[in-house]
């Protein structure tokens, strides 16, 4: 075929003198720009674009936009490439490249058309019924179904473009810029309003686009179109999107949509996103989504060349396209009478209308007859031919009833069909913000009922099928909304609108009758997407599937990529047929957002990467880095896990660290700890109430080490906290729980105890945190501090003092979380860095060893000190950790008090800490193993408890581990055992304090 | 890039002072070591004329805004908290004129210059730029220069201040966040193109 063969040259909004090379399967073509990839395909008389999901017929392109069930396309190459792409709204740009989808090896021969010929052996519910049994063989079968079923294939590799997020506000957000949405943008714009105009098409106008029959206020529907938007763009508070969709409507008037930024563009600047999510709160919404026209359900519909009527025109009026040389128009309302009178007028041959109607009147019908084309009322297309592209069709009468067909057939020759079931409003977002639908019987379409939202519909949404009422609808939607945010203003005089206009009947016929019974002799395609037919409807209601959900399950009607948007309704008619019920008695199913698809990459946006989260980092992170140190992620923190030598593994680290910070002196960053300052008279009082042990005697200048309790009285953060003055402390919490304890602290103080004066602030960032640990560390300090008497009895442990260390201003806290003499030093945090280097630089004749998180996760198990998080899991008590001795006996209260006492926790085989020693020495037992006592060749077992901390412990030469064990306290001495993957290890409890169980070390 | 008297800015080897686009819609710099403090009080009378003898003005009671005299801003964040932010260095002498005004009434002042970092945003595309990352309406209409606010900035919590109606924004966030909303700042300015000023 010749190049653009079907291209009519003085119709259409495309630019005839700019040509636009593409590839559609490996063949290169021209369109024009302006084209989508449809219009120009069509341009060039290829209809052929797909083939059907389960029986691989043919398929050809169906419409002219996002309802589009066919011409799913693979768009692009490589890592760019994306399925599933709706040829009716890839717009054209040089050098695109698409593939069909669904076919092996070709488009043109598919093997998997062998379907359609066995087809009697795919009834609905086919993989239900076959694929059952045996179940182990699922995941064979579901390989197999996948390849056979699959439609475009996602790109294996990471999305290369790049994604934006955008949150908006306005007063009026208005969907859709047909007649209605720009009628409704202009009467709200015009009174101040922030109005959103946004639309999912490349130009703003809707069906203005292709509509250049009607006048309106006296102009063109283009001058009128391009009039309007001028006008709207001229308010300041407008944004007009196209090439925008609105993809979901939420709760609060909260609404998303997905913007093309550069979609179209055949070379995309670098520093564009590919497409932007907006996110916008709309105080309120205008929906002028429009409608979308249905199919007729007849035998063997599904042929290339088989098109929606208004897509015929679309094609025709805003691309220039002829669909078709000779047309055959079938219909069962006014609206196909405008195609046939627009195809005639560009020079196509109409062979004639079939109306199901018999009864027609207006100015359409005598249009037709005046420019001869044949009118056949009553009458139905019974069959057509034609394999790749439709040939041919047969047309009969119908019976009165218009459930059969008598008389003789009469064949018609032609090349397209263009069928007119009537209009289905687009209802999508009214549905999904909860709006309920009503059925009218008069359109046979579902139209808004009742707002649930700030939202109002205008327009062909609502059922309007006339410009005039879908702009008058628009002017007074749209002033509606401006007033009801708060604006003042009149709605601009509706304009005179002059088009054909026809009798307004329709006639409906659910499944058009032929000369054989439904299913047998050819296919009655309901939903293209899913391959599914009004036999397969039939045979889900005679099986039992006559709830609309199970239906929607059962035969995967309006399910895919297109969510049904041309057959929802016919197959609910069809459903209502069979159970003799009305459509409203059947229902509908839930329109679920998005609209239409889209890519994954735009709601991840630029959370990837370095930004998927935060990564917090210390004032002393680059010294760590540079010094090789391994991280781990605590929270959102990175800490130092470890830092090895040269060749060392990380056991070999550890325990250097683990040996140098008792034995000489290690150091560590401990910055990340929470902190939280807390003033007030009533603080001290508020400690008391938080922590499990008595704080209100605690003098100035000391540290006290406390747990709290949920009120459940499961252990919730543990820390040391110090009074620097009478109303006055520093809390430390975990690293991780810092935020908790804050909102915990502020949450009892505003909520329970309004009347306690007392301040929480967070410091955790305010201080650089360096610990310095072994018995070497007093020494180290001394080198560097001259103005606070080191001695144990000036400075006890537990103690507090300000100075200076090298020469900045410092508290240095004597606390210990490894056993050890040990000092944690706070500075500012701009000096961490200056005085972990002078710490550095001054302990190196004591071959100071930096030491991480692992060292100090072993350090401290060596003493048997818990981590909460990790000796604990929120069903953990103080008694169960053996920590009885810090719960206060005497105070009236604090938080958690009062369930300590339930009977639960009262009971002697709760899971308790204990010790667990291997008989191995070198054996390290996996955390998380679990304990037996009476082992099992093979599980089953008793599970008594798991083992929840497990190191080697250079300091101790042997393994050590703690564990949580059934009644554990009592067990100790016992033999039990940790069956693991090929072996078991047989352990002995002890108490949890493997190393200087006096305590000595500390106080030193 | 800061690093004065072993002082070092949580934005040392991430953000640059100089550089950037010249036909930039985004400016962006870094205000190291601004003296910052945390005012709590119970928003009476007695605790607004004690504020205002030490500050110069009252602490705003008015939501989300903003007071500014000469050097210093106090930030409203809550009924019983402000932000104040003060030159390099005078941290400490306000901090003990306020606690000397305050007197034994139950009060607080906390010294957080090195908890929050301070960024200024200033150019013709701010608003986007913002209304990429914070869910807040930040339209002209709906926020002014003088008003404040806490939320989220990606995925930084942020207090930011509108410094004027030419897109000029002061953002303070936690130091350890500083780092990433630098960072996500820089990339979301991609599509406005991105210059660096200094503080």
């Amino acid at each position: 075929m010749s190049p653009q063969s079907h291209r009519v040259t003085e119709r259409g909004r495309t630019d005839k003198t700019r040509l636009i090379p593409f590839k559609f399967d490996g063949r290169d073509y021209v369109g024009q720009a302006g084209d989508t990839l449809a219009s120009a395909l069509l341009a060039n008389g290829v209809h052929l674009v797909g083939r059907g999901f389960k029986y691989h017929r043919p398929r050809g392109i169906l419409s002219a936009g996002s309802e589009e069930p066919n011409a799913l396309i693979q768009l692009g190459q490589g890592q760019r490439s994306e399925p599933n792409t709706r040829a009716t709204q890839i717009e054209l740009f040089e050098g695109l490249v698409a593939e069909s989808q669904n076919r092996w090896p070709s488009l043109a021969f598919d093997i998997g058309e062998a379907n359609n010929l066995v087809s009697r052996l795919l009834p609905s519910g086919f993989y239900y019924k076959t694929f059952m049994w045996p179940a182990s063989w699922w995941e064979k079968y579901e390989h197999m179904i996948r390849r056979a079923a699959g439609l475009g294939k996602a790109p294996v590799g990471r999305d290369p473009d790049r994604y934006e997020k955008h949150h908006a506000h306005c007063d009026v957000l208005v969907v859709g810029s047909g007649p209605a949405g720009l009628a409704a943008a202009l009467a709200a714009a015009r009174t101040g309003a922030r109005v959103i105009l946004a639309d999912e098409q490349s130009e703003l106008g809707g069906g203005l686009l292709s509509n250049s029959e009607a006048t309106i206020a006296g102009k063109s529907t283009e001058a009128w179109r391009s009039d309007t938007i001028a006008a709207i763009e001229a308010c300041e508070a407008a944004t007009l999107l196209p090439r925008t969709t609105v993809t979901g409507y939420y709760d609060h008037n909260y609404l998303t949509m997905v913007e093309r930024v550069t979609d179209h563009l055949a070379n995309p600047p670098a520093h564009l996103p590919r497409q932007r999510l907006w996110k916008v709160r709309a105080k309120r919404v205008v929906l002028a989504t429009g409608a979308i026209e249905r199919p007729l359900v007849f035998r063997d519909n599904d042929r290339p060349g088989i098109m929606l009527s208004s897509a015929v025109r679309t094609y025709l009026q805003r691309y220039g396209v002829l669909s078709g040389r000779r047309a055959l128009v079938f219909t069962n309302n006014d609206d196909a009478y405008r195609t046939a009178l627009s195809l005639k007028e560009a020079g196509g041959v109409v062979a004639a209308i079939v109306d199901l109607r018999i009864e027609v009147s207006g100015a359409l019908l005598d249009a037709a007859r005046a420019k001869g084309i044949e009118v056949l009322l009553g009458h139905a297309v019974v069959a057509t031919k034609g394999h790749k592209h439709v040939r041919s069709v047969s047309v009969m009468a119908l019976t009165g009833a218009g459930d059969g067909v008598q008389g003789l057939a009469r064949e018609i020759e032609c090349d397209l069909i263009a069928m007119a079931g009537g209009w289905n409003p687009t209802v999508h977002l009214l549905s999904q913000s909860r709006g309920k639908l009503s059925w009218n019987e008069d359109l046979g379409a579902f139209v808004p009922g009742q707002s649930f939202q700030a939202e109002t519909s205008a327009g062909s949404c609502t059922g309007a099928l006339e410009t005039a009422d879908c702009i008058r609808q628009g002017l007074k939607a749209g002033m509606d909304a401006a007033r009801a945010a708060g604006f003042k203003g009149r709605a601009p005089a509706a304009p005179k609108v002059e088009e054909h206009s026809g009798s307004g009947g329709m006639r409906l016929i659910w499944t058009v009758p032929s000369t054989r019974p439904v299913g047998r002799g050819g296919k009655h395609f309901v939903d293209f997407q899913n391959d599914v037919t009004a036999a397969d409807i039939r045979l889900a209601a005679r099986e039992g599937y006559q709830s609309v959900e199970h239906l929607k399950r059962y035969t995967t009607t309006g399910m895919g990529t297109d969510q049904g948007k041309t057959s929802n309704v016919n197959a609910l008619a069809i459903l209502g047929d069979v159970l003799s019920s009305d459509i409203p008695g059947v229902g509908t199913t839930t329109f679920r957002a998005p609209f239409t698809p889209s890519a994954i990459g735009l709601y991840a946006a630029r959370n990837v990467g370095e930004f998927f989260d935060p990564e917090r980092r210390t004032m002393i992170d680059e010294w760590h880095r540079e010094a090789g140190a391994k991280f781990e992620h605590v929270g959102q923190w990175m800490r130092a896990w470890y830092y090895p030598k040269p060749g060392e593994a990380q056991r070999q680290a550890v325990d250097r660290e683990v040996k140098a910070a008792r034995d000489g002196v290690g150091i560590m960053d401990a910055s990340t700890l929470g902190k939280i300052d807390i003033q007030g008279p009533d603080a001290a009082e508020f400690l008391n109430r938080v922590y499990t042990n008595a704080w209100l005697k605690l003098g100035i200048g000391r540290c006290r080490y406390g747990l709290m309790l949920h009120e459940d009285a499961m252990v919730f953060d543990d820390g040391v906290t110090t009074r620097l003055a009478e109303n006055h402390f520093h809390m430390t919490t975990t690293t991780g729980g810092a935020a908790g304890v804050l909102d915990w602290l502020e949450e009892w103080r505003q909520t329970e105890w309004p009347e306690m004066k007392v301040h929480f602030t967070s410091v955790t960032e305010q201080w650089a945190v360096v610990s310095i640990c072994g018995r070497k560390s007093r020494e180290l300090l001394a080198e560097l501090c001259d103005d606070i008497d080191l001695s144990g009895e000036a400075f006890p442990f537990m103690a507090m003092r300000e100075g200076t260390v090298s020469g900045l201003p410092a508290r240095v806290f004597r606390i210990s979380f490894t056993g050890e003499l040990s000092y944690e030093i706070n500075v500012a945090a701009r000096h961490g860095l200056a005085l972990w280097r002078a710490l550095m630089a001054a302990g190196e004749k004591h071959a100071i060893t930096p030491y991480g998180t692992e060292a100090m996760h072993v350090l401290r198990a060596e003493k048997g000190f818990i981590i909460v998080g990790q000796e604990t899991d929120g069903t953990v008590g103080p008694d169960d950790l053996g920590m009885d001795w810090i719960v206060s006996k005497k105070k009236p209260d604090f938080i958690g008090r009062r369930s300590l006492a339930r009977p639960d926790m009262l009971k002697p085989d709760r899971k308790q800490l204990v010790g667990l020693l291997t008989d191995d020495p070198n054996e390290v037992l996996p955390e998380g193993g679990q304990i037996v006592a009476d082992l099992k060749p093979a599980p089953p077992m008793e599970m008594l408890g798991h083992i929840t901390s497990s190191y080697y412990s250079p300091n101790c030469g042997h393994s050590i581990a703690m564990a949580l064990i059934k009644g554990g306290r009592a067990r100790t001495g016992e033999k039990l055992f940790v069956p693991l993957d090929g072996k078991t290890v047989s352990v002995r409890v002890v108490e949890p304090k493997f190393f200087d169980p006096e305590g000595e070390r500390a106080n030193g | 890039m800061a690093e004065i008297n072993q002082a070092r800015s949580p934005l040392a080897g991430v953000a640059s002072s100089e550089g950037g686009s010249s036909e930039a819609g985004i400016r962006l710099t870094e205000r190291p070591f601004l003296g910052k403090l945390v005012l709590r009080g119970d928003g009476g009378d007695g605790f607004l004329k004690a504020a205002d003898a030490a500050l110069g003005t009252a602490p705003p009671i008015e939501p989300n805004t903003a007071a500014t005299i000469e050097e210093v801003s106090i930030l409203w964040h809550s009924p019983d908290e402000w932000l104040i932010v003060t030159a390099t260095s005078a941290e400490t002498e306000l901090a003990n004129r306020l606690r000397e005004t305050l007197g034994s009434m139950h009060a607080a002042v906390i010294d957080v210059s090195d908890s929050l970092v301070a960024l200024r945003l200033s150019g013709s595309s701010t608003g986007s730029l913002l209304a990429k990352g914070c869910a807040l309406d930040l339209h002209p209409r709906a926020f002014g220069p003088g008003q404040c606010a806490q939320t989220h900035l990606a995925s930084a919590l942020v207090t930011l201040h509108q410094i004027d109606d030419t897109g000029t924004w002061d953002i303070f966030v936690r130091a350890s966040f500083a780092p990433y909303l630098w960072r996500w700042l820089e990339d979301a300015s991609l599509e406005y193109g991105l210059a660096y000023g200094t503080g």
